[in-house]
């Protein structure tokens, strides 16, 4: 399930991107989610040429390298898990970034199966 | 029924103790001479019957990047499910994917099969503990005098370590911190014992997550097949690696080790497409995001370094769409991973090898392969003759268990084309004569009834091929003029 999903559109211009930040904001806002620097969300981002693509690791950003789509495209993407003060810092630069999902919809790491029932399944 | 949640770390371990207490005849516990950061004791298996000994093996390890939950599960997964079908003399199916019985026994009896299912237990502690981070990457280093916890394992393996390629970074808190040297991490250097210890590892599959990948070297450039010179190795060349597209630099591989990485990667591809009809793309790494230290482009770098080692034919398999894939999801993606690499096992053996196990024939394999890897692979025809047999091997060698009969011929016809090899440096060196040229033919027939449409189709190409060899030494046949041009198999 899809919590929110949006394009933040890339633009050179620091207010324009202001703008859409501060859409963003509302927009989760509106839907009830609490925002903190510490929330994080699984996004794409598409950079305007390979270039711009590689300079996303200036950023330290935590991005899905598996999901980098670069060969033959002139918008490289690339899957990540940023906070939105990431997504807002990218935006400012110039990227866009398309924010999928907040990260604790997507964490199974309460799903735990003992090793006896793990068994008992596979054997099945 | 499938499985319903993940496996805990500790529970992996049981996983691990009970595939070795409970098939002792066939699995073997390894422990690591390295405990992780935190301590904790890390175990790897192998799988093979008779305890194995100096024949071909392959490596899977899994783990290594902590949130990507799937992936040690499903390893431990495909030990249990080795074991369970090996002594019960049954087949194993992954959704629409069968390997029938005659396969499991010839991967268990013919191959040494290293599990290493968690590299890293620390980080999938902490990833599944209440108080950690669910999206937790790197071990749990505290990397004394450094800000930030943690190293991502797989930028921390001594290929091009200290170049810091593309997304390899030397800031403690990046995701991929290559860590304070070389190998500096216990995890890391399990890795590098297992590849030291057991020499016969000819294959490694290294499987993260996600986005449906199966990924060869080189990670640090594109790759090119005709200066060995221009390698990593070569100083003149550092700060010129990891951009795509440029003529300054190109990764050397062989033409031949080139072709086996793309053969393999798309039948693995094709044994994960065949469970559930998810397609996986083949492709070099570089073409993802430029990397350095990482555990697949290490692994194959070796036998470079030090020409004494034999190659290690080392992939990445990105599983999936995700990391943490909800079940029952999950264990469809286990099947998928599981059916991949029962193909990986069967690529990386050597249908020569195989067929000849226990005949005479044994005696000639050397010779054969000097012949292979001296002279076959030089020459344009012969590199075909080599990869159209690799691309096939797992469907050869499944058609040669499951029929006694084919494995004697294809045995008798081995001989005499050995014969002909190995009378290559006498003075009057032997020709392929109408016998062979017939015993060839018919063994072609016989595979026929075993094969699929792609091995048909090169069955075909071979009886197109064979009256050119009538009357040939083994040295003209392979310098034969007149094939087509050697046409690389494609990432497609």
């Amino acid at each position: 399930m899809v919590a929110w999903s949006g394009v933040m559109a890339g633009s050179a211009s620091a207010s324009l991107a202001k703008i859409a930040w501060s859409k963003c904001y509302s927009t989760l806002a509106l839907k009830g989610e609490l925002i903190g620097v510490e929330k994080r969300y699984f996004v794409t981002i598409i950079a305007r040429d390979r270039e711009s693509f590689l300079g996303l690791h200036d950023y330290d950003l935590d991005l899905v390298y598996g999901s980098a789509r670069a060969r033959d495209r002139k918008q490289p993407t690339i899957e990540a898990l940023l906070t939105m003060e990431e997504v807002a810092r990218l935006v400012e630069d110039g990227y866009r970034v398309m924010v999928e999902e907040e990260s604790s919809k997507r964490a199974r790491v309460r799903q735990i199966v003992g090793f006896d029932r793990w068994l008992e399944e596979m054997r099945e | 029924m499938p499985p319903s949640g993940y496996l805990s770390a500790s529970s992996i371990e049981s996983c691990l103790q009970y595939l070795s207490s409970t098939y002792p005849a066939i699995c073997q516990l390894i422990v690591m001479p390295e405990q992780s950061r935190e301590g904790r004791t890390i175990r790897a298996v192998k799988i093979a019957s008779d305890g194995g000994g100096d024949r071909r093996a392959v490596l899977f390890i899994g783990g290594v990047h902590a949130r990507e939950l799937v992936n040690p599960d499903a390893l431990v997964g495909l030990g249990l499910r080795l074991c369970q079908a090996y002594t019960g003399s049954s087949g194993l199916t992954f959704g629409g994917q069968t390997y029938p019985a005659t396969t499991i026994k010839l991967i268990v009896d013919a191959m040494d099969v290293f599990i290493l299912p968690l590299v890293n237990p620390d980080g999938r502690v902490y990833v599944q503990s209440p108080t950690g981070d669910p999206w937790w990457r790197k071990n749990r280093s505290p990397n004394p005098g450094l800000p930030c916890y943690g190293v991502d394992l797989n930028r921390n393996y001594d290929f091009l370590w200290s170049a810091t390629i593309g997304s390899t970074s030397s800031d403690s808190c990046s995701e991929t911190f290559h860590g304070p040297a070389a190998f500096s991490e216990p995890e890391t250097r399990n890795v590098r014992w297992m590849l030291d210890n057991f020499p016969s590892i000819r294959a490694m599959m290294d499987v993260h997550s996600y986005m449906e990948l199966v990924l060869h070297p080189w990670g640090d450039d594109e790759l090119q097949t005709t200066d060995p010179g221009m390698n990593f190795m070569n100083a003149a060349y550092d700060g010129l690696r990891g951009n795509v597209g440029d003529s300054v630099y190109r990764e050397y591989m062989p033409t031949a080790d080139r072709d086996w990485f793309v053969n393999t990667g798309n039948k693995v591809r094709d044994a994960i497409a065949a469970v559930n009809g998810n397609s996986y793309t083949v492709e070099q790494a570089i073409y993802l995001y430029p990397t350095s230290g990482t555990s697949k482009d290490y692994a194959y770098s070796r036998h470079f370094v030090d020409a004494t080692k034999r190659p290690v034919y080392a992939y990445t398999l990105e599983t999936g769409t995700e990391f943490q894939p909800a079940f029952p999801g999950a264990a469809d993606l286990m099947n998928e991973i599981m059916s991949g690499l029962v193909q990986f096992c069967l690529q990386s053996m050597c249908v020569a090898e195989e067929v000849a196990e226990g005949t005479e024939l044994a005696d000639s394999l050397a010779d054969l392969r000097a012949f292979r890897d001296q002279e076959l692979l030089a020459s344009v025809a012969g590199r075909r003759w080599v990869s159209l047999l690799e691309e096939h091997t797992g469907e050869l060698l499944q058609a040669a268990a499951a029929d006694p009969d084919l494995r004697r011929h294809a045995v008798e016809v081995l001989g005499r084309v050995a014969a002909i090899v190995s009378s290559r440096d006498e003075p009057a060196p032997r020709a392929f004569d109408d016998d062979v040229i017939r015993g060839v033919e018919q063994l072609a027939q016989r595979i026929e009834r075993h094969a699929g449409p792609g091995l048909k189709d090169t069955l075909n190409e071979v009886r197109a091929e064979l009256g050119r060899l009538r009357g040939k030494t083994v040295r003209e046949a392979v310098g034969l003029e007149g094939y087509p041009v050697l046409s690389s198999p494609q990432e497609r």
